[in-house]
Parts: C-alpha cells; sequence; structure tokens
C-alpha cells in the first residue's frame, strides 16, 4: 500500500496517511444497493439534506490535507460544509457498502474516522447477508456497538439523524 | 413450546428465549471451507492443551438446567467438565460463528447478547463475503467495539496469547 502515489491512481482514498486505490469499480450489486439507498435518502430527506452517492469527495475532519474518501452515500444537513470539491467537515450520515476489497477497510480505518471526525450515524451495508449495521455515537468521538438491521427479520431501517423516518429493507435489498 | 410446535420442528435447530431457530438447510460450500480451516488452527494450537474445539453440529446448552441451547460454527472448551456426552454444558471460553444469508442477524443480535451474557469470554463473527473476523472480547465495558481483522491482517487471540492467525489463509480456497 505504502508504494501507491496517488497521481498514478484513477481513484483513491487516504485514511492515516495511507492511500487506498479505489479501483477497480464495483459490482453490480454493490451499485444496485447503493443507489436504492442514494434515491431513497434522497427523495426522504429532500429539504433537510442534502444526499450524494460516491464518487463524492469528503474531508471528514475539515482539514483539506487530512483524511480524503468517497463514501458510497454521503448526507449532509450542514449547507456550510458544502463546497464545489465536495463535502469539507463531518457529513452527518455515511454509508458503506461492503465488497471483499474492502470490507476490512469499512469496518477499521473508516469507522475509526467517521468515529473521531464526528459522523452522527454511519451504516455499513452487506449486500450479500442483507444487513445492515448502524453505529451512532455515544459521547463524544465514539460510537456504540452497532444495531444490526436484517431483510430476514426486520421490515424498517430507522433513519437516525431524522427523526421518525425509515426506509423499507425490501426497497434496499430487492 | 406447544405440543403442537413439537410434531412440526425442523431436524436440527436452535431453542434461545423460547423461539426456535431452524438450522436446515445445511451450510454452503464457502462456509464449511472457513469453517475447516479455522477448526484444523485451532485444532492444532490446542494439542496438549487443556481446550478442545468442536465444530457444528454440537450442542451447546449455555446455562445448565435451563431448556436452551445453540450450535455455534465452532465452540472452544477449556473446562473439561463442561464437556460431556450430550454435548456442551456451560459457556464455552470461544465461540466462533460464519455468517451466512440466513443467519447473519440471529449472530449479530440474539447471539451476540447470549453468549455476552451466559459468559463467553470471547466471540468471533467471521464473514466469509468480506473476508473479515470480527473479534469480541466481553469484559465489563458493554459498551466497547469489536477489534476487526481484513486479508491483510495477522489476528491475535484474546484467550490464547500465543495464537496468530493470518486471516488471508482462513479464506483460501
Amino acid at each position: 500500500m505504502e508504494a501507491l502515489q496517488a497521481d498514478e491512481l484513477d481513484r483513491y482514498e487516504i485514511i492515516d496517511g495511507v492511500i487506498y486505490d479505489m479501483t477497480p469499480s464495483p459490482s453490480e450489486a454493490h451499485q444496485r444497493v447503493t443507489t436504492a439507498i442514494g434515491s431513497l435518502l434522497f427523495s426522504g430527506l429532500k429539504g433537510r439534506c442534502r444526499t450524494y452517492v460516491a464518487p463524492f469527495d469528503v474531508w471528514p475532519t475539515g482539514d483539506l490535507k487530512e483524511a480524503y474518501v468517497q463514501p458510497d452515500v454521503t448526507v449532509i444537513c450542514d449547507e456550510n460544509k458544502i463546497t464545489e470539491a465536495g463535502c469539507v467537515g463531518a457529513p452527518d450520515l455515511v454509508v458503506e457498502v461492503l465488497s471483499p476489497t474492502t470490507a476490512g477497510k469499512d469496518r477499521k480505518a473508516k469507522l475509526r474516522l467517521y468515529q473521531h471526525s464526528g459522523v452522527r450515524e454511519y451504516w455499513i451495508v452487506d449486500p450479500v447477508m442483507h444487513t445492515v449495521e448502524v453505529f451512532r455515537p455515544h459521547g463524544e468521538n465514539a460510537f456504540l456497538p452497532s444495531e444490526t438491521y436484517a431483510l430476514s427479520d426486520d421490515e424498517w431501517l430507522p433513519i437516525g439523524i431524522a427523526d421518525g423516518m425509515r426506509v423499507m429493507l425490501a426497497d434496499i435489498f430487492s | 413450546m406447544e405440543q403442537k410446535q413439537r410434531d412440526h420442528l425442523p431436524e436440527r435447530y436452535e431453542l434461545i428465549g423460547g423461539v426456535i431457530y431452524d438450522m436446515t438447510p445445511s451450510p454452503s460450500t464457502t462456509h464449511q471451507r472457513v469453517s475447516s480451516h479455522l477448526h484444523a488452527k485451532l485444532w492444532y494450537f490446542l494439542q496438549g492443551k487443556p481446550c478442545e474445539v468442536f465444530t457444528a453440529p454440537y450442542d451447546v446448552y449455555l446455562i445448565d438446567d435451563v431448556d436452551e441451547w445453540v450450535i455455534p460454527d465452532l465452540s472452544v472448551i477449556c473446562d473439561p467438565s463442561k464437556i460431556q456426552e450430550k454435548g456442551c454444558v456451560g459457556a464455552p471460553d470461544l465461540v466462533v460463528e460464519i455468517l451466512s444469508k440466513s443467519t447473519a442477524a440471529k449472530d449479530r443480535r440474539v447471539k451476540l447478547k447470549l453468549y455476552r451474557t451466559a459468559g463467553v469470554k470471547e466471540y468471533w463473527i467471521v464473514d466469509p463475503y468480506g473476508q473479515t473476523v470480527e473479534v469480541y472480547e466481553f469484559g465489563e465495558n458493554m459498551l466497547s467495539l469489536p477489534e476487526v481483522y481484513g486479508v491483510d491482517d495477522v489476528m491475535k487471540v484474546g484467550l490464547f496469547e500465543d495464537l496468530e492467525i493470518t486471516v488471508s489463509e482462513i479464506f483460501a480456497s
């Protein structure tokens, strides 16, 4: 990983000084789930927050020289964080859809980054197991252990940052 | 459990908090391959040590005298008195669950709570698709997140200080 040079790569992320290659592009199943979540959040949160799907550049710590990521879905409720370049500051909700090449990063480096940057809600979506793990903060800059929602057991997935709002799991994994 | 339900019991099932969880159909090739790799590593490491590892189907009665049992993918038991002919009676020291579509929700919710409260010391959730291992060391802090290992990592085992597992080997095909 360390040998990679950012300017040699098409699409990449930088977390804790480590460059992560974002190629090749994700699978059909990954994109189907990402699109569904993006659409549901976009229409559900319209007027309150803005929703973007990858590739969309995010500097979660607010420092352009620090961590730089492209979450699968990004929801921002504070217009001040949105610039021409992307999002500078912690998004309110971040969604990462797992793939075999990114699952380790999504569960470790990104979880830590989102936790420390003050992201209010983090979803880890497993397109194969049909589960969504929801991380929410407790106290400052620390996530609680996740709550898991599963297509096999649940009908609804609550959107924590939007009180009372929820999406159907069947719409995510259809 | 009502008599009515007993007539229609699945061939293999778990009983947790009065709820019957069907354990059929059998797991996939990938699931079983991961299970075999982990079993081999643990079995080999535990030779000459007081602990023993069992693979599913192996019944674990977490709490003595309670009509409740689970069938973990792997159970490591270090107290020989818990190992009885019908299965394990009492909490194993380490439990491993390998996710599958039909059990992922149960493994992440019901069993996570169950193992924690029953006195299991360490719980691994293994994702054969994402190729990650989440390690819960159940201590006093209920709020701590699991340690996560990906395919580029060598994982540590809380229970056995001198055991390290190269994660990519677990998921080798």
